[in-house]
């Protein structure tokens, strides 16, 4: 589905990514892990297109990432950031609709009729209630199920999201990560997805990349990626890592006063 | 959605229609209010026969030589000013932006006051002389701007704004520094610079006209795409926008606007800033709804304030930048006012 072949960027001088090689196949998800700086949004803007690769190629759907148009692009892959949407005065009804935009003409013509879609989306994730209310009023839990409601309605084969979990609280982690599995599995979705929080990142994600000062470390299973001393190695932290007692993924504990000095760091 | 913009659309041309037959009545001479509509009607070549000619010939006269040429001049004026300002506000997204942030109307300003210092404003082409180097200086300007801002093939926003306010500061110290060294020509620069729609006959119109009614349709192809980029440049492009081709057509659609508009009328501020913004706290944040009103809205208040600029100390014309803002900035608070007032109640 996504091909990533040797793909470099840098920013002037500054090497942000180099030689990043990797396949995701179609219906599954690959969560990519590394600490502050390591590249990971970088990687993602490649691939989702507003940044341009430096070197390498990035292949989605068969064909050459550079050769979609912008908008051709978003009938295909959508992408959820980290940042919720701004309070701006738009209804939730309006802001999803909005998801329509790429399949719209310059009359704002739909190819087809959107509305059954959005009223199936926001019974989906309990928005109906809230249709009508201003963006600004709403809580930064909701706003988040509304950004993932717009990118529902656009209807993408691939979705990047982008530490999409940041803001919320344990409940509403949950309650996100819950809805996105629950469309992956009934509709084939493919994802890209940048996790800080490497328990969430075991538990929802079928491989994990890892990227340490912008090179790929391991690509890999939950299970054979998360070891004590990779976390080490990549984090510079000592943890203790034990299968969940439920369903058997690797979960971090971490301990305090086990992580190398920023002095440490830099022998 | 549709019916509010028709409802919200037909009462603002009414207005506008209303606005300018009062205006019409206005002046040395009193024309009876109700007989505009017919004057007007009259002058319609398949209408003729079907009104009867109750009037003195002297008011035709005044209303289609004087009046109405300054107040279809006013009306575009107001149009293209708050058209570019809401579309500047759009694509910026920026509050404090309005159709001169690029710094337009202190290049066209410079050219303006480099003409009428020196006495050529009548030399190359009679009255146009002024208008077309005011214009030329005024893109020349958005030109640098845009050089100075640009980094990468890309126009950051940010960027964007400081380049134009650094040409402002600058291009204004160069105005200023002419209207200090003018002693006798003082008041002509700076009647200038405030901005007057005085002995402005209907060749203006035709001019004006048509930079108004394309920027309109440009701009309004547009609409929908404003209202995505409320949401952030990186949400917009995730849906499909190329967002900088879309900043560029935008902003020198409005600024080619702005030029032509400056360039007959001179700097007349407060418009542009303020309509759209009145218009968004009466309608909400759609784009589809904001650019028309504003057109609509910028007519009807460049109306009213020429209006007074002419009327309130006749025989003596106030000059209109003075009377724009004399006059929007307590009916904005107002609206402010009204709009605190009413978020609260809805909240509690």
């Amino acid at each position: 589905m996504i091909r990533v072949e040797h793909v470099d960027k840098h920013y002037g001088a500054a090497k942000v990514l180099q030689n990043i090689h990797f396949e995701v196949e179609s219906g599954t998800c690959l969560g990519i892990i590394g600490p502050n700086g390591s590249g990971k949004s970088t990687l993602l803007q490649c691939i989702s297109g507003v940044e341009p690769a430096s070197a390498g190629e990035i292949v989605i759907r068969k064909q050459l990432l550079s050769q979609y148009s912008r908008k051709s692009l978003s009938q295909h892959l959508a992408v959820l950031q980290q940042e919720t949407l701004p309070p701006v005065g738009y209804s939730v009804q309006e802001v999803l609709e909005m998801g329509r935009f790429p399949f719209q003409n310059w009359l704002g013509r739909d190819q087809t009729d959107a509305s059954s879609l959005i009223a199936g989306v926001a019974e989906q994730l309990n928005l109906v209630e809230l249709l009508d209310r201003p963006l600004h009023e709403l809580s930064g839990g909701q706003r988040q199920r509304v950004a993932l409601g717009k990118v529902m309605v656009q209807q993408p084969e691939i979705l990047l999201l982008d530490e999409p979990t940041t803001y919320l609280d344990i409940r509403y982690q949950l309650q996100f990560m819950d809805y996105v599995r629950k469309w992956q599995r009934d509709c084939g979705l493919t994802i890209i997805a940048v996790l800080h929080d490497l328990n969430l990142a075991a538990q929802y994600c079928d491989q994990l990349l890892v990227l340490h000062e912008g090179k790929q470390v391991a690509i890999g299973e939950p299970a054979e990626i998360l070891s004590r001393e990779r976390v080490h190695e990549v984090f510079g932290t000592e943890p203790i890592i034990i299968p969940h007692p439920v369903n058997g993924t690797p979960q971090i504990l971490l301990q305090p006063g086990s992580h190398e000095t920023l002095g440490n760091e830099a022998k | 959605m549709n019916r509010t913009g028709l409802l919200w659309g037909g009462g603002g041309i009414l207005l506008l229609l209303f606005t300018i037959c009062v205006s019409a009545t206005i002046g040395s001479v009193h024309i009876p209010l109700q007989q505009i509509p017919a004057i007007l009607l009259h002058q319609i070549p398949w209408l003729q026969d079907m009104i009867p000619k109750t009037w003195p010939g002297s008011y035709e006269q005044i209303l289609l030589k004087v009046r109405i040429p300054r107040i279809a001049i006013g009306v575009l004026v107001g149009a293209c000013l708050s058209l570019s300002g809401a579309a500047f506000q759009g694509v910026l997204r920026n509050p404090l932006a309005d159709p001169y942030t690029l710094g337009v109307s202190s290049g066209a300003s410079v050219g303006a006051a480099f003409m009428i210092y020196f006495g050529i404003q009548y030399s190359l082409v009679g009255q146009w002389s002024v208008p077309i180097v005011a214009f030329t200086t005024g893109v020349l300007t958005l030109w640098l701007v845009m050089r100075l801002a640009q980094d990468e093939g890309k126009i950051p926003t940010e960027r964007l704004i400081l380049a134009g306010v650094v040409m402002q500061a600058f291009l204004g110290a160069f105005v200023s520094l002419l209207v200090a060294l003018s002693d006798k020509t003082i008041n002509e620069v700076m009647f200038w610079l405030m901005g007057s729609l005085s002995l402005r006959g209907w060749a203006y119109t035709a001019v004006l006209g048509p930079y108004l009614i394309v920027g309109f349709i440009i701009v309004m192809g547009y609409a929908r795409t404003m209202n995505i980029l409320a949401l952030g440049e990186r949400e917009a492009a995730h849906l499909g926008i190329r967002v900088d081709r879309t900043k560029m057509i935008i902003l020198l659609t409005a600024t080619f606007m702005t030029a032509a508009a400056v360039s007959v009328s001179g700097v007349i501020g407060f418009v542009g800033l303020i309509v759209p913004h009145m218009i968004r706290l009466l309608v909400g944040s759609n784009y589809k709804l904001i650019v028309p009103l504003s057109a609509i809205g910028g007519g009807i208040y460049m109306v009213i304030a020429d209006t007074l600029a002419r009327s309130v100390l006749a025989p003596t014309e106030i000059p209109l930048g003075v009377v724009t803002a004399f006059i929007g900035a307590p009916f904005f608070a107002y609206l402010l006012h009204r709009n605190k007032k009413t978020r609260r109640g809805r909240l509690s």
